[in-house]
Order: structure tokens, then C-alpha cells, then sequence
């Protein structure tokens, strides 16, 4: 009888999807719970638990949101669902998986993101789902460690997000230094050129071709050499500067070659 | 009667495992292939997630360090090519999978079987997505699981990481002259570490649609400034600039102090005292050079070798002197683009010298390397 009955539990648990395997960000997790605490509110609404990014085989990422809907407080349906990057998790998506009639669900964040599944009769059964770790650089360090990307699942689909055109801006910085969200610059067609504004991290924007050119930024000499706790392009530009032919000119607190 | 109930009793038995029996071969051969989508052990799909996952370093090894698995003798790498070529490279990750059916992955005190696709698709990302513009795509299979996935390999094994420090460019003629002092403080700059080699470049051209082939692909491509610039950019590049040249080259005179007033130049990566390198010593008219010469810097009566790692200065970058004569961006001193010190020039030649640089022609073609910053 024991045997029947896990068999049966057997024929209820589900494989962790491709989507899943082949993730590539820990984007959001709800930030009610705490880690390992049985969801038990509230009824009759989806609620998400956590959306990942998944690399499809054309390197493009799609959301894959982990959503609960709890019918009673021993009775809910788990749903994974596959949206684009730009969607919110809260509308109806493509559904790739789904267990129904669970007693109970728990997550945990780290060290890895760890979904605990409940059923009625009570057995349990865990999707672990490990994370990329960015590594600190330090010398003789290459791209693939510092991004942990050298190896990535991918899994089919396609998502047709355009890349960044010529002049958009891929990463803000304002003239006190303070940096405006995170870089979108390897999104950019053509690469990337920073604007430079005597920070330690720099405005970028989505620019063909290298620094220092008549009608592009200023290639940056440094924030350290000067030995000044504050560069201001308008009494002293020299952290930056430009090709023979072009002369740097502030665009703000930017250096740019005119 | 008793008889009669013992026999009814037999026969209840019976009929009870005739339908365990039916019901058991209904659960077992025929339920799980109508529920075939979501059916799978518990033990199995964690399994198979646990095996893809622990495989990550296996493949790794396989991708970035082919030699560890094969004998690089069965990878037809003639004797002046360093294995250094096959590492993170198709022809590398080919030969390995040419000479092993399987590489074995132990988990949970059991042995499971990886295979991998031979031939691997080299992608460009045309949309947005991972911080990776190019690499590879591949698939493995775990044979026991009979799991296939897809995977994507990256080729950036071969740039090193600039540390953040201020560094000098080019030469100075009074060494009480602190010259040109810059700092790549708050920038992750990617340097490569070889010269841009003849398969890459194939590979570009193909993947442009113009049909390229090369017989020696580990030689380094020449190719003309607009082209380098095109190929670079390809790969989210640009084309290395002198000054970051120098500073992967000059080694640094204290490594713990970051940011020093006034920074020493070296004049070879390998030896402060130019005076005590064979490049001096080869003044006397009766120098020979030797193989370890050759090796640190490749000279005018050197052999040719591809993808040594011997001349790799202090930050991992290689043929700092010698070698090819190489073409950078030089924005401080646009003229002075080429590194001059090359297979062409005798040792004894003042051109072997770090910082120093000269022109190069209008539409020639020369050796080149890229960066790239990530932020």
C-alpha cells in the first residue's frame, strides 16, 4: 500500500521546466513572505512568487513567473508561466507547468532558490533552482568568470526586443555622481562610449566607433591621477580628453570632443 | 460449510489480486504514458536538474581546457602552436569529443555519461538579452537520464581583466619626467590576450555571409584599420588602445600601491633593466639567440610560434615586444599607432621597447586586439 501511494505521489510531482533550468536572473520574489513560510494567504488571488529570466536559444531572456493561487487555506494550484521581459507578472501568461490540489507551498531565497511543494497527503517535493554568482575581479580574471556565463541552458524561444539605437542613452549618471539605474548598455547595436564626467562610473551612451572623436565623448584619463576630491569639467577638464583636431568641450558636467 | 467458505474465501483472494494486479499494470505500463508531460519520479526530475547543474564545471573544463581531456597531440596542432589555441575554441572542444564518446560525472556515489554535439553553431545575438553578444550554441546529453539541453558556450576565455590602477603611456626621455599618467579607476576593462587570430576572422567573414577560409588559423589575422574596427565592434569591441597596451605591459613597480604620484617604466615586461635582457646583450656582435629568447619576445632569426604563453606580461597579456608588428587606437598621440618591435627587427634593434611606437601606412594591414569595458 505504501508502495501504491508513493507511486501515485510520484505520478503527481512535476519536472522542473526548461524554462527553469535554462534560468539566467533572479528578477523579483515576493517580499511578504519570509523564507520558508507556508503561504497561506490570500484566497482566491494569483499571487507571484518570484520571477526568474530564462536565455532562449537566440540569447534573448524571457520572464518566467512561479505564481500561487490559494483556493482554501490546505487547497492551491501552483502555475509557472512564460511571459516577455517587458510583462508583468500579474497578467495571464503562456502556461508551461502547473500542480494543482497542493496542501501547502514554501519558498527560500538563498543560497538557492528553493521551491518546497506540499501535497495532500502530505509528502513533500522541492524544485532547486541555483542562481549565477557575479565573482569579484581581481587579476587575470576573464569575462566568463566575473559574469559566470561561460556555460548557459538555454532553452527554445525568441523574444524580438530590438537592440539599442546610436544615442540612447544606456546608463545614466547625474553630474553629483549618483547612478540613475542599472546599465542597459550591452543592449546597445553598435556598442557603448562613456560620456566622461569625472566619476567613478560615467553616462554612457549606445555610439559606434571609439572616444575621443570630433562629435563623440571624450576618452577618459582618470578620476584618481589628479589627486582632487572633486573634477568639475568647467574649471578643469584635463580628466578627459580628445584626438588631436578635436577640442573637449563641457556638455554639463560631460566631456565631449568638438 | 467450512469447506465452502475456506474455498469462497480462496477465491476472494484471487479475484483481490487479479485486480491489483490489472490496476498495477494499468499504473505502471499504461497511466504514465497517457500522463507522459507531467509524469516524471520525483527522484528523476531533480535528478536530472541536479546532473545539468553539477555538469556546468565538467563542460567548462572541456570548453576552456581541451588538453585536460585529450592528448593535445590528437588535436593536429602543429609543433609552434600552443595549446592555449584550442582553449574556448570549436576546434579545441572538436578534438575532445573527436577522441571521447563520453566524459563521466559522478553524483551521489553514481556515474552518469556526458556526450556532447561535435559541431558547435557560432551566434551573433541580434536582439536584446544576455550580456554576451557572440558565442556558440551546442548540446549535451546525459545518456542515463536521456536528458538533451542546449547550451550556449562563451568565448572570452582569452581577455584578462585590466585591475584598476594608474598606469604611464608611452616613453618619457628623462626618467625624473613623470610623462602621460592615466588610472582605469571604477572601469572593468577586458583585454585580449592574444593577437585576433585568422579563424576568428574567418569565422566573421562567413558569419557575414563572404566566404573566408584560412589553412593556418592560429596565425594572427592582418587586417586593415577600418576592418579591425569592424571586427571588434562585432563582438561588442573595440579595437585596444596604446595606452592600455602599455599598461598591461609596464609592469608595476609596487602592486599593492594602486594609485601611485609617479609610475616607473620598464622598458620590457619581463625585465626592468634593459641592460640585462638578451635584447641588449645581442648588441655584442657574438649573441646567439637561444629558444627562451624566442620565447619572450619572437625576433628577426626566431622561428614562428602561435598561442605561447611565455612572453605574457604581468596581467596576462602576451607578445608584448617582439612578435607581430600591432596597430592600435592611439588617441593621445594618433600617429604613433604601431608597435614597431616585431618578428622583422633584430634583436638588437631600438624598436624593441615598451611605449615606443610608430606609424602605421595608410590601408595597411596589420595584427590587432580588442577590449571591451562591462559594466
Amino acid at each position: 500500500m505504501i508502495h501504491l501511494m508513493l507511486f501515485l505521489f510520484a505520478l503527481t510531482s512535476f519536472a522542473l521546466p526548461d524554462a527553469l533550468i535554462s534560468r539566467y536572473e533572479l528578477i523579483e520574489t515576493h517580499e511578504f513572505y519570509q523564507d520558508n513560510e507556508l503561504i497561506q494567504r490570500p484566497l482566491d488571488a494569483w499571487q507571484a512568487i518570484a520571477a526568474f529570466s530564462t536565455v532562449n536559444t537566440d540569447l534573448s531572456l524571457s520572464k518566467v513567473c512561479l505564481k500561487y493561487y490559494l483556493k482554501s487555506q490546505t487547497e492551491g494550484t501552483f502555475r509557472v508561466e512564460k511571459k516577455s521581459m517587458t510583462e508583468n507578472c500579474s497578467g495571464a501568461g503562456e502556461i508551461i507547468s502547473e500542480i494543482k490540489n497542493l496542501r501547502g507551498l514554501q519558498f527560500q531565497r538563498t543560497p538557492h532558490f528553493k521551491i518546497t511543494f506540499t501535497y495532500q497527503n502530505f509528502s513533500t517535493s522541492e524544485w532547486n533552482i541555483s542562481l549565477r554568482k557575479k565573482n569579484d575581479l581581481r587579476l587575470l580574471e576573464t569575462p566568463d568568470r566575473h559574469l559566470d556565463e561561460t556555460v548557459l541552458f538555454v532553452s527554445s524561444g525568441s523574444e524580438n526586443t530590438g537592440l539599442l539605437k546610436d544615442g540612447t542613452q544606456c546608463l545614466k549618471v547625474l553630474d553629483d555622481c549618483t547612478v540613475e539605474g542599472t546599465s542597459v548598455c550591452h543592449q546597445c547595436e553598435n556598442g557603448f562610449l562613456e560620456a566622461p564626467n569625472g566619476c567613478l562610473v560615467s553616462s554612457q551612451y549606445c555610439l559606434k566607433g571609439s572616444c575621443g572623436k570630433k562629435g563623440g565623448p571624450a576618452c577618459r584619463r582618470g578620476v584618481k591621477f589628479l589627486r582632487k576630491r572633486v573634477l568639475d569639467c568647467r574649471t578643469d577638464a584635463s580628466f578627459a580628453f580628445c584626438e588631436a583636431g578635436s577640442t573637449p568641450v563641457c556638455q554639463g558636467q560631460e566631456v565631449w570632443c568638438h | 460449510m467450512k469447506r465452502d467458505s475456506s474455498d469462497l474465501s480462496i477465491s476472494k483472494i484471487y479475484i483481490f489480486l487479479l485486480i491489483v494486479g490489472i490496476a498495477g499494470t494499468f499504473l505502471l505500463l499504461i497511466y504514465p504514458r497517457l500522463n507522459l508531460r507531467v509524469a516524471t519520479s520525483p527522484d528523476n526530475s531533480d535528478l536530472i536538474n541536479q546532473a545539468l547543474r553539477e555538469s556546468v564545471p565538467l563542460i567548462k573544463s572541456v570548453w576552456l581546457n581541451p588538453v585536460s581531456h585529450v592528448d593535445s597531440t590528437k588535436c593536429a596542432l602543429p609543433k609552434n602552436v600552443g595549446t592555449a589555441y584550442l582553449e574556448c575554441n570549436p576546434e579545441g572542444w572538436q578534438c575532445v569529443w573527436d577522441n571521447i564518446d563520453q566524459v563521466k560525472l559522478v553524483l551521489g556515489g553514481n556515474t552518469y555519461h556526458i556526450k556532447a554535439s561535435r559541431e558547435l553553431e557560432f551566434v551573433k545575438r541580434q536582439v536584446q538579452g544576455v550580456q554576451q553578444i557572440t558565442g556558440y550554441l551546442g548540446e549535451i546529453e546525459i545518456v542515463e537520464l536521456n536528458k538533451k539541453q542546449k547550451i550556449f558556450l562563451s568565448r572570452t576565455c582569452h581577455e584578462v581583466y585590466l585591475p584598476e590602477r594608474t598606469y604611464a603611456y608611452g616613453e618619457v626621455k628623462d626618467l625624473r619626467d613623470p610623462g602621460i599618467l592615466w588610472d582605469n579607476a571604477g572601469r572593468k576593462l577586458f583585454i585580449d590576450k592574444f593577437y585576433v587570430s585568422e579563424r576568428e576572422v574567418v569565422e566573421w567573414r562567413n558569419y557575414l555571409g563572404q566566404n573566408s577560409e584560412t589553412k593556418n588559423p592560429w596565425k594572427p589575422a592582418k587586417l586593415k584599420k577600418s576592418e579591425q574596427e569592424d571586427f571588434c565592434q562585432f563582438h561588442g569591441k573595440n579595437v585596444l588602445m596604446a595606452h592600455f597596451f602599455d599598461a598591461t605591459q609596464m609592469t608595476p613597480l609596487d602592486q599593492k600601491m594602486k594609485f601611485p604620484d609617479l609610475v616607473i617604466r620598464p622598458d620590457t615586461p619581463w625585465q626592468r633593466d634593459y641592460n640585462r635582457t638578451f635584447l641588449s646583450e645581442s648588441k655584442n656582435p657574438d649573441y646567439r639567440l637561444n629558444p627562451r629568447d624566442c620565447s619572450l619576445a619572437e625576433v628577426k632569426g626566431c622561428s614562428e610560434s602561435f598561442f605561447m604563453t611565455d612572453s605574457v606580461s604581468w596581467s596576462g597579456v602576451a607578445f608584448g615586444l617582439g612578435f607581430e608588428e600591432e596597430r592600435f587606437y592611439n588617441p593621445i598621440d594618433a600617429d604613433l599607432d604601431l608597435k614597431k618591435s616585431s618578428r622583422f627587427e633584430l634583436a638588437s634593434s631600438a624598436w624593441h621597447k615598451l611605449g615606443r611606437r610608430g606609424t602605421s601606412v595608410e590601408d595597411g594591414s596589420y595584427s590587432f586586439r580588442c577590449f571591451r569595458e562591462i559594466l
